[in-house]
């Protein structure tokens, strides 16, 4: 017996019976919704008419066929290995910096106030550089200002802000993985290894940096996913050459009310998605990929 | 302050200090600078602002535009908190201390949400809803949020259930007490903390949550962040600003509870 409560008796029969509402919603309003999505997206569209039931392939065959949707899952695949490169690259040294902070109360205060912004809404985020970066306010006046261009120019939307804001949005997941793996090093052992006569780069790059890897993999793993799946920066920073797959399937579902279409698109997106988590899994071993991974919030998800 | 690690003062300790601060002001000034903004007076958002007005509080905060997108958040955040911490702490509490036949794979399946995007989720909801002829209420949206955030209260209160641990609840038993008087009075109490931080969590989440909203109910249940989308596409006012500013804060307090009382989320 594993609890303190009796297995047996009406007291773990009724334990048990409440598990049908938990279950029952994981089950009716997650997993059935995902079956649906599949099976919609065999179905065939009627403009303006919502869809008929049939069992056809020419969603799919749309996907792959045209040049167009194919470049914007490439492009998806490629600005999302750019975002975790770069939150990897802006992201380790910080957080290096900050887990190395002597003072208790300051290293909370710069965890707090690093990851602050990962629970504000991305639209508010990615309109904050939609204003910096725009010509009237911010980044356009102080190029201005410091003379170094003639007239205010505006960098949103566009490649630069899309880059910009996906890597403002995702940093504070990087560092929340970065935090939990590098808090586990014993700095003794940094020690152990300047007093033996290393330099602090032989130290970081011989003790630091390996212990601190499979963090860093798994947050770069995390960063790369998270950014696939994400809409709201492309879309309110991005023009269209810089939507990636989210954008353009919700557009399918909102704009052109082709449901079937952005449902396959969606199948081949977590195809997608499945086959490199499944991949980079591998590759990262047992560092945990959660977004959450590194806070106390993420610990209670394994279980007792 | 350099910690124990970095006492040499070579130019790569003095560079990664220069980029911790570089970094800091990087995630802290756009937010700075929209605040800023929202007390410019004029039609058009300018940086830095000519004047100070606390005209596009008043609009937030008096036309029905914005207030109806407040009152709808509130509600649809409010009703999936509960209805995820409701989900969770069941699932937690039995699972955690009752033996469930497939039980690792029901705590699986309630942490599954978290790593599934949402626009996907919300294609999926799509799909589900208007199949069975039932498409853009506001209850869906409530169950999407719910579900969908569900692995946040899960997460804490299977946290808060291991850090008791069992001993006093086993004591409650040797001492005569019935399961259901050892839950009310010696495992619910002393989870409280836990339970309410994973509801604020999600009540937080629902708030800021922007696509599966938009896409299970965006034409007909207009929230907070669905308005604050669409009127950025038409227009550049500073009420938008003002209304991150009201967001900016609002999550900020709320986190800062959930903080104190889950003993800390972070560290």
């Amino acid at each position: 017996m594993r609890g303190g409560f009796p297995a047996q008796g009406a007291g773990g029969r009724l334990a048990r019976a409440l598990l049908v509402f938990p279950v029952g919603m994981l089950v009716v309003f997650f997993v059935v919704p995902l079956i649906m999505m599949f099976v919609v997206s065999f179905y065939r569209n009627l403009p303006g008419a919502g869809w008929e039931p049939a069992f056809t392939l020419e969603n799919y065959v749309r996907a792959f066929s045209r040049g167009l949707y194919r470049d914007r899952l490439v492009y998806t695949l490629e600005i999302s290995a750019l975002n975790a490169v770069l939150c990897l690259l802006i992201g380790y040294p910080f957080t290096y910096y900050l887990v190395r902070l002597a003072s208790p109360f300051w290293r909370k205060v710069g965890l707090t106030l690093s990851i602050s912004t990962l629970w504000l809404t991305y639209v508010v985020r990615s309109y904050a550089w939609s204003v910096l970066l725009s010509a009237t306010s911010g980044v356009g006046q102080l190029l201005m200002w410091l003379g170094l261009v003639d007239r205010p120019t505006g960098y949103t939307p566009g490649p630069v802000a899309t880059v910009v804001g996906l890597v403002y949005v995702f940093l504070p997941f990087m560092i929340l993985s970065l935090y939990g793996s590098l808090r586990a090093i014993d700095p003794s052992m940094e020690e152990a290894s300047m007093n033996l006569g290393a330099r602090p780069w032989r130290t970081f790059l011989h003790v630091v940096l390996p212990l601190s890897l499979p963090g860093a993999a798994a947050g770069a793993v995390m960063v790369f996913l998270l950014t696939m799946g994400n809409y709201v920066v492309p879309s309110i920073l991005g023009q269209p050459a810089q939507w990636t797959m989210p954008v353009i399937i919700t557009n399918q579902v909102m704009n052109e009310s082709n449901v079937p279409f952005g449902a396959a698109m969606s199948v081949i997106l977590l195809a997608v998605l499945g086959l490199l988590a499944y991949a980079t899994g591998r590759l990262v071993g047992k560092a945990r990929v959660n977004p959450y991974a590194g806070s106390r919030v993420a610990q209670g998800g394994e279980g007792a | 302050m350099s910690g124990r690690g970095l006492r040499y003062r070579d130019p790569v300790v003095w560079s990664v200090r220069a980029a911790f601060w570089i970094v800091l002001a990087f995630l802290g000034v756009p937010l700075l600078i929209l605040a800023a903004v929202s007390f410019h007076p004029g039609r058009f958002m300018t940086f830095p602002p000519q004047g100070f007005s606390l005209r596009w509080y008043e609009t937030l905060f008096t036309n029905s535009q914005w207030t109806d997108a407040i009152r709808n958040s509130l509600v649809v955040a409010f009703a999936s908190a509960l209805l995820a911490t409701a989900m969770a702490l069941i699932l937690a509490l039995v699972l955690d201390r009752y033996p469930v036949r497939f039980g690792a794979v029901f705590r699986q399946l309630g942490m599954l949400p978290l790593f599934l995007p949402p626009v996907i989720m919300g294609v999926a909801y799509v799909s589900f809803f208007y199949a069975i002829g039932f498409s853009g209420r506001i209850e869906n949206l409530i169950i999407a949020h719910a579900v969908f955030n569900a692995p946040f209260p899960l997460m804490l209160i299977s946290a808060g259930l291991g850090k008791v641990g069992k001993e006093l609840e086993e004591s409650a038993m040797n001492l005569g007490a019935r399961p259901g008087v050892v839950l009310r009075t010696v495992t619910l109490p002393l989870i409280r903390a836990d339970v309410f931080a994973g509801a604020l969590l999600a009540f937080i989440l629902s708030l800021n949550e922007y696509i599966v909203a938009f896409l299970v109910a965006g034409f007909t249940v207009v929230t907070l962040p669905i308005e604050l989308f669409a009127s950025l596409r038409y227009s550049y006012s500073p009420v938008i600003a003002a209304a991150s500013v009201v967001f900016i804060l609002g999550t900020a307090v709320l986190v800062a509870v959930a903080d104190r009382m889950a003993g800390g989320l972070w560290d």
